[in-house]
């Protein structure tokens, strides 16, 4: 800008400051009359005066001279603590020397002040002070689990305390080496060498995930290599002993405060500010990779400012390593080829394709892209050693479909490829859970998914869509359509590959809810395979599957229930026969119809174990797919009321789930099931405990308007109802609710049991008209979807005759109330608390009834099999007790009565 | 070692608008701030009431002769402070930055106040850059600034050293303050 110009503008803005607003206006439009840059200048310069006084910038107590002033003598503080207790004693310890000084404090070289034996160790002396009681303690609670872990390739915490001036220290194992990187570039390792230590890293990463322990400052310089060539980590779980305590109980809050982290190997969630998972330790873990395998850093942060770096971190995707490599000028990439004993195409060549892959799916922005576990991550290596299908192969589909097409485009059609490419696509979604919600929600993941993959390979390759005006903003929909349309005249002849893609677009279909299309399309191939006489069972199976699951979807229980039968039928045929992951997740869900749509649990139980041991049989030992099957077990065990065996279950599925892939949304599933599992227990502390976890745990990885942060809320507010705090059981039901309704609309089978929880929320607060309402509404719900005798159509029914009783409507309790007998007869075990629940509220009709013989044995029952099962001092045994002596009471047996007082 | 005298001669030189004085006058006035502030912060550093308004002063009861010169005066002495100041800060955050630089950048492990300190000392380098750039535009503009902001000087002491009104003052400091706040932020 010129000197002239500025003179112009500033002439301008001096008078238009003395101006009220309108006239301001005016005034502006007068003078910038034909100009428009000079009035947007202006207009600007205006606003930032506006803003800065609004900020009070370069104003105020904390301007930066100020700050820089006090932060001098922070530094002038700290070297002045470290040298002085150079020949100092910390407990038994005798500070030799400084080895060096960092952000969180300063490390010293001890020995043992006694000499009692020869040990040398490190000890780390904080700098911050722990100001209040509360983070002491905490302090020795994490030093406490830190001292826990155990591993050759980790550092050992060996103690803790405080200094006379009140400063944490550690004492830890002295490791004396030299960092990773260094380590293998001085030794000139070679690709595979420097992989073989990165493994081991990995290895002792997983470790301490398994023992609940996050690293948060995984770098080079804490990951070394001793002179007999032996890994250590160092530092593990140090960067959490200085964080504040985190707010207990709110949860909606995100967290704040101090946080500890190193810019360059620091997670997108880290710079945000937000909760540290494993998937953080991940994230350094892709970085370490990334430096090992090319020398370089993803990100180049040199001379670049911390906003800048933040930025970077947070939006800037890193470029994939073999093509940073190919970037770097030829010398440097001479030098680092020489440091991996190779020559810079050989290493490029080796670093294209899969370790690019593991590499960029460690260092996913977003958590839940990135590996689930360090497990996993071990996984990919080891496959890729093997020439095996690696798990970040989302992005390799993409590469190797692509590749293809590249290959045979001219004898490709449009329409084959965009068959090839969406088989793939769902290929890699095999291994899904076989939980309902979880599939709702990859429904919408893969629909999204399926038309960025397609819009992107429609809009480069195919001239079919260009000759018909397609643009850019094609949508699944027409994508659809469009397949929908050509399949029969493009695989005219392959009927095997007709039959696939049809399957497929079906799939989506159902699967977006269009049933009439999904049906005419999946009963098309399933005509196609029947006609075809056993030539692709695989195939045929799959077909068929999919329709079976589009029926259960729709509600058509009974045809989906036969179609699953022959599935398994066709698979059986298949060389594999059953002992398939597909068979198994056949098999399991047709066992979760069997008891959920059509209340068969006996049919379930065995189907289910049944599959359980075909998972158990393919995987030996851990693995996700268990974990799934156990949880199904609980979860039917749970409805029936088998609370012991439910209970086993689900602690199965849970200790699966964290050891496999720590935290995630299927676990969050599995302990918020088991949540509700304690509170029929009557567990209610622990209940609450785990489903605030199962909360927090949804909240980072399906964001706050999710399903599952809908049910959960709903869920802990059924806790609450229990434990009588009405007051945020009804604000967390409402909320649930309203979440509910903008996902489902009007009615589901979960807006339907939230309302039953309402009603009875409401009629233990003796609002006994509203109460009516809701549940003889929640009722009618209830009767929608499930037939007719279903154990779950008792919970309404009871809530009802309850309601009724505590109403004096005698005559109507009865009838409800006998009908839940019924119906919790046949489809609960007698000693179960569902039995137990409904025998206590029958009971008490039947003294209010004067039929005290009859009450006495259905209340004793009821008494005998609580004790067994909760105890005697449990809330509802007390419950049935205080019934038992106002029967005996109004029966005129005072002398019993006082037994059950 | 200046005298006094010869301070005090130095600056009423200035106020006369002798260039020369000003070029002598400065280095000196730096170095004994500089010296003052790096020894103050040795003897206080528990409690950190040292600010720059009372480093300014001890400086200047220091080198001024009190019975030769006139209050107002003081303030052109303040507005060199200023000028001082802005160096003395902008050279420790430089030297902060090629500190952290030196080592392994990436690899410091910050904890959050020392990363806020970081920002600040990035945001007062380009802040002194963004100085200069006003400077060429509009050389008041830009001393009002080091005055208020580097000196902590009121609007009335900078209109007196600047001799300007107090009115032009206020406005100077929004305008400028405006604009870098637009180059900074904006």
């Amino acid at each position: 800008m010129g000197q002239q110009h500025w003179e112009k503008i500033n002439n301008i803005v001096d008078t238009a400051l003395e101006l009220e607003k309108e006239e301001r206006k005016r005034y502006i439009n007068k003078e910038c009359k034909d100009d428009p840059e000079l009035k947007s200048e202006v207009t600007r310069l205006l606003e930032s005066i506006q803003e800065s006084e609004a900020e009070e910038f370069l104003e105020g107590k904390e301007s930066y001279p100020q700050n820089l002033v006090s932060e001098l003598s922070k530094t002038f503080e700290k070297s002045e603590t470290s040298s002085s207790l150079v020949g100092q004693n910390i407990d038994n310890f005798k500070i030799l020397e400084v080895v060096g000084h960092g952000g969180m404090g300063s490390v010293f070289l001890a020995e043992r002040a006694d000499k009692a034996y020869d040990q040398t160790v490190a000890i780390k002396v904080l700098r911050r002070g722990m100001d209040t009681p509360s983070n002491i303690l905490r302090f020795k609670r994490e030093r406490n689990i830190l001292a826990k872990l155990e591993h050759p390739n980790i550092s050992r915490l060996l103690d803790g305390g405080m200094t006379n001036e009140g400063l944490p220290y550690l004492v830890m194992e002295y490791v004396k080496g030299t960092p990773l990187i260094t380590y293998c570039d001085t030794n000139n390792l070679t690709i595979e060498q420097r992989l073989d230590l990165f493994k081991l890293v990995c290895q002792a990463v997983q470790h301490a995930h398994n023992n609940a322990v996050i690293h948060r400052d995984l770098k080079p310089s804490n990951i070394l290599v001793t002179e007999d060539g032996k890994v250590k980590i160092l530092d593990f779980g140090i960067a959490k002993l200085l964080e504040p305590e985190e707010v207990s109980e709110n949860l909606f809050q995100t967290r704040t405060g101090a946080r500890m982290l190193t810019m360059g190997y620091a997670a997108p969630e880290q710079v945000e500010g937000e909760a540290v998972t494993t998937a953080t330790d991940t994230y350094a873990l892709g970085i370490l990779l990334y430096k090992l395998l090319t020398g370089v850093h993803p990100f180049d942060l040199e001379k670049k400012n911390v906003t800048e770096i933040e930025r970077l971190i947070r939006k800037k995707t890193p470029t994939k390593p073999s093509t940073k490599l190919g970037e770097l000028p030829k010398s440097k990439q001479q030098q680092i080829a020489e440091q991996h004993n190779s020559t810079p195409s050989v290493l490029q060549n080796a670093l294209k394709g899969d370790l690019d892959a593991i590499v960029m799916k460690a260092l996913r922005k977003e958590r839940k892209k990135r590996y689930n576990s360090t497990d996993q991550l071990l996984e990919d290596l080891r496959r890729r050693k093997q020439n095996l299908p690696i798990i970040a192969r989302e992005d390799t589909i993409r590469y190797k479909t692509s590749k293809f097409i590249r290959r045979h485009k001219a004898g490709l059609s449009a329409a084959a490829g965009f068959a090839l490419l969406i088989i793939s696509f769902f290929a890699f979604y095999t291994w899904q859970i076989t939980d309902e919600r979880n599939q709702a929600r990859r429904a919408a993941q893969k629909a999204e998914a399926v038309t960025s993959y397609l819009t992107d390979l429609l809009s480069r390759s195919n001239p079919y869509l260009e000759e018909k005006n397609v643009g850019l903003d094609v949508t699944l929909g027409s994508v659809l359509q469009y397949g929908h349309k050509t399949i029969d005249q493009e695989f005219e002849n392959q009927p095997v590959v007709k039959a696939k893609v049809k399957t497929v677009i079906g799939q989506v279909y159902s699967q977006l809810g269009e049933f009439g299309k999904a049906e005419s399309l999946l009963t098309e191939a399933y005509q196609i395979h029947k006609g075809l006489k056993s030539k692709a069972m695989i195939d045929q199976a799959n077909t068929t599957k999919t329709l079976a699951f589009m029926y259960q979807d729709k509600g058509n229980y009974d045809r989906a229930e036969t179609l699953l039968q022959e599935t398994i039928q066709t698979l059986q045929t298949t060389k594999k026969g059953l002992i398939t992951e597909e068979a198994a997740s056949s098999i399991a869900r047709l066992g979760n119809l069997s008891w959920f749509n059509k209340g068969q649990f006996k049919t379930a139980d065995s189907l289910l174990t049944k599959a359980l041991e075909i998972e158990q049989q393919i995987h030996s030992g851990n693995h996700l797919h268990i974990a799934t099957r156990y949880n199904d077990l609980a979860t039917m065990n749970h409805a029936q009321g088998k609370l012991s065996i439910a209970d086993s279950y689900y602690r199965k599925a849970i200790a699966n789930y964290r050891r496999l892939s720590g935290e995630h949304a299927n676990l969050a599933i599995i302990l918020s099931n088991f949540a509700i599992l304690l509170k029929d227990r009557g567990d209610y502390k622990e209940a609450e405990q785990k489903q605030i976890e199962a909360l927090k745990m949804h909240k980072e990885h399906s964001g706050e308007n999710s399903i599952d942060i809908a049910l959960g809320t709903g869920k802990l507010g059924q806790i609450y109802v229990e434990m009588g705090k009405y007051e945020r059981a009804d604000s967390l039901l409402h909320l649930s609710l309203e979440k509910l309704h903008k996902i489902y609309g009007e009615s589901h089978p979960y807006i339907a049991r939230n309302n039953l929880i309402l009603g009875k929320l409401v009629r233990l607060k003796k609002n006994y008209q509203e109460a009516e309402e809701i549940l003889s509404n929640a009722h009618a719900q209830f009767s929608k979807v499930y037939p007719e005798n279903h154990p779950r159509i008792s919970d309404p029914l009871l809530e009802l005759g309850l309601l009724y009783l505590e109403n004096d409507r005698l005559q109507q309790a009865g009838s409800y109330l006998e009908k839940t007998l019924d119906i919790r007869t046949s489809s609960y075990p007698n000693e179960s608390w569902q039995m137990a629940e409904i025998q206590a509220a029958y009971g008490k009709y039947l003294v209010r009834s004067e039929e005290y013989k009859k009450a006495e044995k259905v209340l004793l029952n009821s008494y005998d099999s609580l004790v067994k099962f909760r105890g005697e001092q449990d809330p509802l045994t007390l419950k049935i007790q205080r019934n038992i002596a106002s029967l005996y009471k109004e029966w005129n047996k005072p002398e019993l009565a006082e037994k059950y007082r | 070692m200046k005298t006094k005298s010869e301070v005090t001669r130095l600056l009423l030189e200035i106020k006369e608008g002798s260039k020369e004085a000003y070029e002598q006058l400065f280095p000196f006035v730096y170095d004994e701030l500089k010296r003052v502030a790096y020894s103050k912060l040795q003897k206080e550093r528990d409690d950190i009431t040292l600010t720059e308004t009372g480093l300014v002063h001890e400086v200047y009861l220091k080198m001024i002769d009190q019975t030769k010169i006139k209050a107002e005066d003081k303030n052109h002495f303040m507005a060199i402070s200023a000028r001082c100041m802005r160096q003395i800060l902008v050279d420790h955050a430089r030297k902060k930055k090629a500190e952290k630089r030196g080592g392994d950048q990436q690899d410091v492990t910050y904890v959050d106040e020392l990363l806020k300190a970081r920002h600040e000392a990035d945001e007062l380098i380009d802040l002194d850059a963004k100085l200069d750039e006003l400077a060429e535009l509009d050389q008041r503009l830009a001393d009002v600034v080091v005055l208020r902001f580097f000196g902590q000087m009121t609007v009335s002491a900078t209109a007196d050293a600047l001799e300007i009104s107090e009115r032009t003052v206020k406005r100077d400091w929004a305008k400028a303050r405006g604009w870098l706040y637009k180059e900074i932020k904006g």
